[in-house]
């Protein structure tokens, strides 16, 4: 049985892999010719399947990482806030890789929120991209146009987000599977062409000069010691990303994550034990949205710009790819989807033309060898007794 | 123009766009049938017909055989029915490569890989077809037919193109061919059996794995066609042309009912008249047109959410 005994040992272990790792994620980024590129990618590749054939060596250290989770998280959490530091040391176009790290927070934000719809309830939803652009609009209208501070704006974007999913999931609970993906997919459509096309949000050119965050006087666009602007939007992201960590892993944990399950699971079967499955559903569909708002408002912001090409039905099709890649319903998996699939297209920029080619043929070729998803989801575990569940 | 012209002429092109999504939903609602899932990459094998068509186009001039006389008219049959026949067998292929080998897990991970290879697909047509990422101009194949005539009549005062009036004659003897096979012959049988109850139908004696390809053949044949018609319609084809008519395929089969043959057609010809009316009586139609077209389209599956002619859910233990 785990033992909560704190050991030293084992904790310099974690710290020395996951500072190399760490320092290896930094080489990456600066890795600038194609073949050193690929050569690294299939050392990660070897690396992966020696630990999959000598699974008895590998598995002494798995042990010892799943043993020492707070240990583990730790060390991660004060990497990552060391990062903005030690990045301007290690890394040639720093800006460049702060501001693609700050976007995969963002798509963290949204992959998770809409992994409480997809994963935990399994309503497909096909507009994320249109509630993230409900909220990046919201937040930059009430911006620009009245001038609203920016500590109200951030929450006011996850709430107008959600007032849209309340008003969309009145006909998305009438429909089952496909029909409510369609209902969402016109739905995502509807806002994009909407906003193409009235002039009070831009239309085409989209909002422009938004005001970046300023929180209790404190404006975003000053230079902390030195380092870039973005290293404010840096931490603050961190901060978002890890609120919605917390929260879809109290979600997933509590007696509201189990109710969700059993709606997605079988929902007669849900209905039979006394769950009302479309209360619970909107509840999910609305949460989601909330995170999914707040995301966008984040987004606009920080880039300060916004139109409605950012938030067309390829964008949703995307954060939809992240979660279903990752795994669904499992936290982790979605984070390591959505890294995999913001992070390796934007290195893949050295090979520029083909780079969405490459794109869609990984999404084909992925769910050929992983059929439910890079890490799938794993039955709860809720007493030691019934650790050893076979599939 | 008279408000009869303008309704006479909302129809028309309501039509000619409903032939078109008619026959993109069949493949749709087709597909869902034998193998329940959605084929996200049908839309972009409607792009690869219009560019077949035009490859085969540039081939046929090449040899000599768009000159005039029986020869074109032969050339034209044969690049309709080689387009079929090529795009049936991409369809053959993408279905080994992309939705069987998934089918088996959940329905979400078909999804994902047809997903990607759409976009492998247009951007494959982007990178290698030369000037890919440009517009394309289609030739307007049928006009020379009609060369000896005014090109086109007129009723109440609108003008009706003999070569558009071709375009939807095509259309709808396709979808009349389609519905006559799946309806009167065995292996037509073999696939509403499929669509029905896979392995009921298997201990039948039928041959599923066959009948899903012949199903994708079909399919795909189709949308190929339907590539060349909206090339000859538009006189431009354009690589990511098959984004968009992938999502209206997929809706018309959902109004109609996915999984019913009959329901696809309508709900292509439903879909293209309510863009039409929106286009010519909402101020402003033209920009808001698909706004509304999908507004209705919300609306109408909360009274009807199985769709018009679609299997009336019925929940089971």
């Amino acid at each position: 049985m785990m033992t909560r005994t704190f050991n030293f040992i084992d904790f310099l272990k974690i710290a020395v892999i996951e500072v190399a790792i760490f320092f290896l994620i930094m080489v990456f980024f600066n890795i600038e010719s194609v073949w050193t590129l690929v050569a690294g990618l299939i050392l990660v590749v070897a690396v992966v399947v020696y630990a999959k054939v000598w699974k008895r060596q590998f598995s002494s250290f798995a042990e010892i990482f799943s043993s020492n989770k707070p240990a583990v998280l730790g060390v991660l959490l004060v990497l990552l806030l060391l990062y903005p530091l030690v990045g301007p040391l290690m890394i040639k176009q720093n800006t460049y890789w702060l501001l693609t790290l700050i976007q995969t927070g963002i798509y963290i934000i949204l992959a998770l929120g809409l992994n409480i719809q997809l994963g935990s309830t399994g309503v497909l939803n096909l507009a994320v991209a249109a509630f993230y652009g409900i909220g990046g609009y919201t937040a930059g209208l009430l911006a620009l146009r009245l001038g609203i501070p920016t500590i109200i704006t951030l929450p006011m974007g996850g709430i107008v987000a959600a007032l849209f999913g309340t008003i969309l999931y009145v006909p998305l609970y009438k429909t089952k599977g496909h029909y409510m993906a369609l209902v969402t997919l016109a739905f995502g459509l509807m806002i994009v062409l909407a906003l193409d096309n009235t002039e009070f949000t831009g239309g085409p050119q989209g909002l422009k000069a938004i005001p970046e965050i300023s929180l209790l006087g404190y404006s975003f666009l000053t230079k902390p010691g030195g380092l870039h602007f973005y290293t404010n939007y840096y931490y603050l992201t961190l901060f978002i990303v890890l609120l919605a960590v917390i929260i879809s892993y109290r979600f997933y944990n509590s007696w509201v994550g189990l109710t969700l399950a059993t709606t997605r699971d079988d929902e007669i079967a849900a209905k039979c034990c006394g769950v009302n499955s479309n209360i619970w559903k909107g509840i999910s569909f609305i949460t989601g949205n909330v995170m999914i708002g707040v995301a966008g408002a984040l987004y606009a912001h920080m880039i300060g710009f916004i139109s409605p090409h950012n938030f067309s039905f390829a964008e949703s099709l995307l954060i939809v790819a992240m979660v279903i890649l990752g795994g669904l319903d499992n936290i982790l998996g979605i984070i390591v989807g959505t890294v995999i699939l913001w992070i390796l297209p934007e290195k893949m920029r050295v090979i520029t033309e083909y780079r969405i080619f490459i794109y869609g043929i990984l999404l084909l070729v992925i769910p050929m060898f992983r059929p439910r998803g890079l890490l799938p989801f794993k039955p709860r575990k809720y007493h030691p007794s019934v650790v050893k569940v076979k599939d | 123009m008279g408000t009869e012209a303008v309704i006479v002429q909302i129809i028309l092109n309501g039509l000619m766009l409903g032939v078109q999504y008619a026959l993109i939903a069949v493949g749709f609602t087709l597909f869902f049938g034998v193998l329940d899932v959605i084929n996200f990459s049908h839309g972009d094998v409607f792009m690869l017909g219009a560019f077949i068509g035009l490859i085969l186009i540039n081939i046929f001039s090449k040899l000599h055989m768009m000159t005039g006389g029986a020869s074109y008219v032969l050339a034209l049959f044969l690049i309709f029915f080689l387009c079929m026949l090529v795009t049936g067998l991409i369809g053959i292929i993408f279905e080994r490569i992309a939705v069987k080998p998934v089918s088996t897990g959940p329905p979400l991970m078909a999804l994902l890989a047809t997903l990607g290879l759409a976009i492998a697909i247009r951007e494959a047509v982007r990178l290698f077809y030369p000037l890919g990422s440009e517009n394309k101009q289609f030739p307007e194949l049928l006009k020379p037919i009609f060369a000896g005539t005014s090109q086109a009549f007129e009723i109440t005062g609108v003008v009706i193109r003999y070569d558009n009036l071709l375009i939807f004659g095509i259309g709808i003897a396709v979808i009349i061919f389609a519905s006559l096979y799946i309806n009167k012959t065995k292996m037509g049988l073999g696939i509403r059996a499929v669509a029905q109850d896979s392995e009921a139908a298997m201990m039948m004696g039928v041959h599923r794995n066959r009948v899903v390809d012949v199903t994708f053949l079909i399919g795909s044949a189709l949308a190929g066609l339907t590539g060349i018609l909206n090339g000859l319609f538009y006189n431009a084809v354009v690589f990511n042309m098959g984004a968009m008519g992938g999502i209206i395929g997929f809706s018309a089969a959902v109004i109609g009912g996915l999984g019913n043959i009959y329901g696809a057609i309508i709900g292509g010809f439903v879909f293209a008249m309510t863009q039409a009316f929106s286009a010519a009586f909402i101020p402003k139609g033209s920009e808001y047109m698909d706004v509304v077209a999908f507004g209705v389209l919300i609306i109408f599956l909360v009274f009807k959410p199985s769709g018009l002619l679609g299997e009336k859910m019925y929940e089971r233990v």
